[in-house]
């Protein structure tokens, strides 16, 4: 099966051709946003990272950059830095540099103040704009797709309708030799035993059960049980009881095949096939990280309904009901809600839902890109968390 | 020196800026008000990734901050966006606001709204309603002593401490209340003998205080905000690309290579103790209202220190 998508020099298959305002640090955050208020065809986010980080902590930021600045969706990136950050921008853009990118490196420091800075990085934004009609989209077989799926705002119905039609997705995605990522290790607690039996290997199954205990661990060093947090309020409020059962309702949105491989957040997959990423519960922490990973594409199902979005990633929004999808239009993309009022099968809604992806890789803009949705979040494992 | 000029308000506040407030509960409702930002470019707002899946001590903060920082002195009124999943905390979190204020404050829901566009007309409704109610207030004689100054450094100030010495003093002598990150507690216990500890973000009943710091600069700056602040002064070393949406950033470069270079970066340049009346005259003109460089530059940033991991 083949999409018409864009091809990198690296080999890499975006869907999407952005020029990204790439802020590394919150000391350049306003820079940013002045460069895209005078270049609105690109693209930016809010970042409160970046300085004054260390160890692993700052390595996983730095996957984070690297990931983004890399990302096949993105044509251009202009890398905003203050100067003084603790790590070597210079390697960053000269890695999206090999990734095939148009690359310029701005930085307070070096261009002499706030107002130079975005000077330089309106021209380099303008040049990309231009030039970026260059890449074309081509035919490209759907094995280089990488999915992220993702649930927020759950409710009774996401693993009745909603999450089972991700699943189908998924194995769908993994049938033609793509690869599909489940994350939000949170809600794997409870289902762990469930995930592990389908991991490839024995090392694998290790890994799933490892990285469940070392989020319970986590939240126990707050002194704090973690079913405080989880279900959520609101999870609540839509019918669920126990974060076991959202956890089994989560699980669904990655069908049934087997596991590969297990990474870490904002890891880049090395298997085809489903693959789990570690990364918290928190819907934008989690979508970042699995963009990062180099998602071209997220599945984002919702009970409640939810309107966010990715800077540089097209996200679909799916109700799990049809009450949310028609209360919420503006920005949700698919009803499954239709499996709770008997419309369809779950194989029918998840072909459905498969067939949108399609048309998302192929150019449709989803909700969360008309309206400008570019949700952005570090999961931080250091100070500050 | 004399003759300051801010915002009385009804609960006896003052307010040395008289803005509109939105603070999105949680990471979900930034976009809300991004938007209403970009119409209303009289809008202060915040962004931030926060508000979902924390636990603990560390959510407990959060809630403090965004209370504290929906109730600062220096907003006429504060519109609080949730989206719906932990609406059960929002409204929560606005009702025990609403006790200890008397600042108009609303929360939209955007699930209740029916989405990102149905929640951003609701909240610039009422914000319309509130500029109007905002700009008929004009200023008024103020006394030093109503007003807290955080007055801040980048590291160690490089063996500047004096100068940070002579800054506290003399805003302790002017009468101003004064609160600084843990790094110049000496400092200030040199002005202040018995100047109490608070936790970031916190306010105290003290004339002075120290707040515990942030693990960067903008955490802090955004913590001496929580804390009441009505300006910070923030004496660098290197430029900086960051203010406040709420409260007024003074920045003065203490290394002459960095001003001359960065110049326009900054409100001015400090070389020795003889600067600081120089400072003070700043600061009464900009409490008056006169605009800081990050004020023009619309430098508005907010991070929040976060003391537990995301779940």
């Amino acid at each position: 099966m083949e999409i018409q998508a864009y091809v990198r020099a690296d080999g890499r298959v975006g869907v999407r051709n952005h020029v990204l305002i790439l802020p590394v640090s919150y000391e350049v955050n306003q820079i940013a946003d002045r460069i895209v208020r005078q270049v609105p065809e690109a693209v930016t986010f809010r970042n409160q990272h970046g300085i004054d980080q260390t160890g692993a902590d700052l390595e996983q930021t730095l996957r984070v950059y690297e990931g983004f600045a890399t990302h096949p969706n993105v044509f251009g990136v202009v890398i905003l830095g203050w100067g003084h950050e603790p790590y070597d921008l210079p390697s960053l853009a000269a890695r999206a540099e090999a990734a095939g990118k148009q690359v310029e490196l701005v930085t307070i420091e070096q261009v002499g103040g706030m107002r130079r800075a975005i000077e330089r990085g309106v021209l380099a934004a303008q040049r990309f704009v231009a030039e970026r009609g260059k890449a074309q989209r081509q035919p490209v077989p759907l094995s280089s797709i990488i999915l992220g799926t993702e649930c927020g705002g759950s409710d009774a119905c996401s693993g009745i309708s909603g999450n089972p039609a991700l699943g189908v997705v998924s194995d769908l995605l993994v049938a033609t030799g793509g690869t599909s990522i489940l994350s939000e290790t949170t809600e794997l607690i409870g289902a762990e035993h469930l995930l592990a039996e389908r991991a490839v290997s024995p090392e694998v199954a290790e890994r799933i059960l490892f990285i469940v205990r070392r989020i319970e661990e986590n939240a126990m060093k707050m002194g704090v049980d973690i079913r405080g947090a989880q279900p959520a309020p609101g999870n609540i409020e839509g019918g669920i009881t126990t974060i076991e059962e959202k956890s089994l309702g989560c699980i669904h949105k990655a069908g049934t095949a087997p596991i590969r491989e297990v990474v870490e957040y904002a890891e880049r997959p090395s298997e085809k096939g489903l693959v789990i990423m570690d990364t918290p519960g928190h819907d934008i922490e989690q979508l970042t990280g699995m963009v990062a990973g180099g998602a071209q594409i997220v599945i984002f199902t919702t009970g409640r309904g939810t309107p966010t979005g990715c800077p540089i990633a097209p996200v679909i929004k799916v109700a799990t009901n049809t009450f949310t999808y028609q209360r919420m239009k503006d920005n949700i993309d698919f009803n499954a809600g239709t499996v709770i009022d008997g419309e369809e099968t779950v194989e029918q809604a998840g072909r459905r839902l498969f067939q949108l992806m399609l048309e998302v890789l192929n150019g449709a803009q989803t909700k969360a890109e008309i309206l400008g949705h570019r949700e952005f979040g570090i999961y931080r494992i250091g100070q500050s968390l | 020196m004399n003759t300051l000029a801010a915002y009385r308000r009804a609960d006896g506040q003052v307010g040395v800026r008289n803005h509109l407030f939105t603070l999105p509960a949680v990471v979900c409702a930034n976009q809300v008000a991004i938007d209403v930002a970009r119409r209303l470019p009289r809008l202060k707002y915040i962004e931030h990734q926060h508000g979902c899946a924390q636990i603990g001590a560390d959510l407990l903060q959060t809630r403090r901050v965004f209370a504290r920082l929906a109730l600062h002195p220096n907003v006429y009124a504060s519109m609080f966006v949730s989206l719906g999943c932990e609406a059960v905390v929002a409204k929560k979190l606005v009702a025990d606001t609403q006790k200890n204020a008397h600042k108009p404050l609303e929360l939209v829901v955007i699930q209740d709204a029916g989405g990102t566009l149905a929640a951003e007309q609701q909240v610039e409704a009422w914000l319309q309603q509130r500029i109007q109610e905002a700009d008929a207030l004009v200023r008024e004689p103020v006394a030093w002593s109503d007003i807290t100054v955080g007055v801040m450094g980048d590291a160690d100030l490089a063996g500047r401490g004096a100068v940070m010495t002579s800054i506290l003093q003399a805003l302790s002598d002017l009468g101003a209340r004064l609160v600084v990150p843990a790094r110049h507690a000496d400092a200030l216990r040199r002005v202040a003998d018995d100047a109490p500890h608070s936790a970031w973000g916190d306010g105290s009943g003290a004339r002075a205080w120290v707040m515990e710091e942030g693990s960067n600069a903008l955490e802090t700056a955004t913590g001496l905000t929580a804390a009441g602040a009505h300006l910070i002064v923030h004496l660098a070393d290197r430029p900086h690309g960051f203010g406040t949406p709420l409260a007024p950033v003074v920045r003065w470069s203490i290394n002459e290579q960095v001003y001359n270079r960065f110049y326009d970066d900054f409100d001015g340049q400090l070389v020795d103790e003889l600067d600081v009346p120089r400072l003070m005259e700043q600061l009464s003109r900009v409490i008056s209202g006169q605009e800081t460089a990050a004020e023009q530059m619309g430098m508005d940033d907010f991070a929040l220190y976060r003391i537990g991991p995301t779940v």
